[in-house]
């Protein structure tokens, strides 16, 4: 790896935000979404009942946290991505990398991170790609808008969608002002909002991601999520997303994530990527 | 319907801190005229004398040609194949005469063409940017990067409507000055916002993640034009004991200075140029 060597500092280093993704949380919120008729026609109608009984998504988890088996070297490819490739809500066996895995003939592993930016993408690849050498990495640019910024000794991912903020942090809560922390808030939020900066994060991350591939002799495919906010200013590909949903009625369902699948199982081989459509 | 724009503000072409054609310094006559007192100094015109400012008794200042797109080198083109070299002042060559500065030095050894994409006050961020912008108008097949200071870290905003870089160490920061402005927010504030940056600065985690991840994204541009990377961090910038160096000349008091007195001069580019020079022999 050719990178600056740190003394006290290295990749296996960083956390990754949210790989324990509210376990607790995320079972509670499933049961009450039958519970409301608003979910519980979504649920129905994309296929969350199994013999009119509901049944909700189950999370597998390996020992790093991801929705994967344990990882091994073998003939196979990494899904990066966030929610929409982590398949939150979803059933791992509808999520677009075992539709992939369908399609390709060969073992996926899913790390996608919900929440994840595509900084984030880049530092999970960085620490486990190794323990996997894979053929193929497929990414799934998360909203260019998230960001991945240093927060109390190790890295937070900013991310204003669901309001974690520095006034927020507990810890920074005992070193400044209430006024500071709100300043930094605003800072961050128009840095996030800022063109210039995601544009910079597109190009920065699939630069560096394309650099870990080339260095284990995978190769990248990436498409800029067609479903993201960032849809506004950067072309995406013309995709249908909304005619299917999750359970949780936010995500984008099986339609979708086989339409993503679909993508990339046609341009697995192609030398085109989504740089043509920023 | 949703009206999709495409965003491609990185390529914009941005002002540089030097204007097209060929200046003296930054800030003209002003700071010539401050160099001119300095010289009347017994020490400072030692100082300039070792590092050859000094000639026939009369101070002889570098001068510096820029290209159209703002860079210390010549025009874009695709004709030969050249080098790319990437930093900050050090690498820009400021107050120093170009024939002495270490892309020079390595351009001549490789009889190529240098393309001096380094920017004064540059951090690697800013580095990666121009790489990204300029590597479609000239061919290159090695990319020497002088890892600039771990300290400065590019931001966007609104105001100044350009990209830029930001000095942690200095609270009197353009950075916290248009911060100050723009929220309308007391000096107690930036104060306290100067610490934050400040841990983050010193957080070696957080430098480790800034400085690699950039390096990684050049190297990713760099094979994608089939050229290889060689890269050294400008020790002046690093606490010693944060980063594992290796071959690398230690400072030595022995280093003279670049005109301004405040650059390391000619002593330092050439060392740096040999051990670029080293690295392409291994």
């Amino acid at each position: 790896m050719a990178l600056l060597q740190f003394t006290n500092a290295s990749f296996n280093d960083l956390q990754i935000s949210k790989l324990d993704w509210s376990i607790d949380r995320r079972d509670a919120k499933q049961n009450d979404f039958f519970k409301s008729p608003k979910y519980i026609a979504n649920a129905k109608q994309n296929g969350f009942y199994k013999n009119n009984k509901p049944l909700p998504p189950t999370y597998k988890r390996n020992k790093y946290g991801f929705r994967s088996d344990e990882f091994f070297k073998t003939d196979s490819f990494i899904a990066l991505g966030d929610s929409n490739t982590y398949g939150a809500y979803q059933y791992e066996e509808r999520t677009w990398p075992s539709y992939l895995t369908e399609s390709l003939g060969i073992k996926n592993f899913n790390l996608g991170v919900p929440g994840a930016s595509i900084a984030q993408c880049y530092v999970v690849l960085r620490k486990y790609i190794d323990l996997i050498r894979p053929k193929y990495v497929f990414l799934l640019i998360p909203n260019l808008a998230r960001n991945y910024t240093w927060l109390d000794d190790n890295y937070y991912g900013y991310n204003i969608e669901d309001e974690s903020t520095f006034s927020d942090n507990t810890a920074l809560k005992k070193k400044y002002s209430k006024d500071t922390l709100l300043i930094l808030d605003s800072i961050e939020i128009d840095s996030t909002n800022s063109l210039e900066l995601q544009e910079l994060n597109y190009y920065k991350y699939t630069d560096a991601i394309y650099n870990v591939c080339e260095e284990y002799g995978a190769k990248l495919v990436y498409l800029l999520n067609p479903s993201c906010p960032h849809r506004h200013y950067f072309r995406v590909q013309n995709m249908v997303v909304d005619d299917s949903y999750a359970l949780d009625y936010r995500h984008f369902g099986h339609l979708y994530m086989k339409r993503i699948a679909d993508y990339f199982f046609k341009n697995y081989d192609s030398k085109k990527n989504c740089e043509d459509f920023i | 319907m949703i009206v999709r724009k495409t965003a491609k503000t990185l390529f914009r072409k941005q002002p540089s801190v030097y204007k097209p054609g060929t200046r003296n310094y930054r800030h003209g006559k002003e700071e010539i005229l401050e160099l001119e007192k300095v010289i009347k100094d017994k020490e400072s015109r030692a100082n300039l004398n070792r590092g050859g400012f000094i000639v026939n008794n009369k101070l002889v200042h570098p001068t510096y040609t820029i290209n159209n797109d703002g860079f210390r080198c010549n025009e874009f083109h695709k004709k030969s194949t050249g080098i790319v070299t990437l930093g900050c002042s050090d690498t820009f060559g400021e107050y120093q005469f170009l024939e002495k500065t270490w892309p020079y030095l390595v351009a001549s050894h490789l009889n190529q063409e240098c393309w001096n994409l380094s920017s004064p006050g540059g951090d690697i961020g800013i580095n990666y940017i121009h790489f990204l912008r300029y590597s479609k108008s000239i061919k290159f097949d090695k990319v020497f990067i002088l890892i600039p200071s771990p300290t400065r870290e590019i931001y966007y905003k609104d105001f100044g409507n350009k990209l830029t870089t930001r000095q942690f160490i200095k609270n009197n920061d353009k950075y916290y000055r248009q911060i100050k402005q723009n929220y309308n927010i007391s000096d107690k504030i930036i104060k306290e916002l100067h610490h934050h940056d400040i841990d983050k600065v010193q957080n070696d985690l957080n430098r480790m993640f800034y400085i690699n991840s950039y390096l990684e994204a050049i190297q990713g541009l760099a094979k994608k034009n089939n050229a290889k990377v060689y890269f050294i961090p400008n020790i002046n910038y690093f606490k010693k004991d944060c980063i594992v160096v290796k071959d690398f000349p230690d400072k030595q008091k022995t280093y003279n200075l670049a005109c301004d007195l405040v650059h390391a001069g000619s002593t330092f580019q050439k060392k740096i140029a040999d051990s670029f020079i080293k690295k392409l022999r291994n």
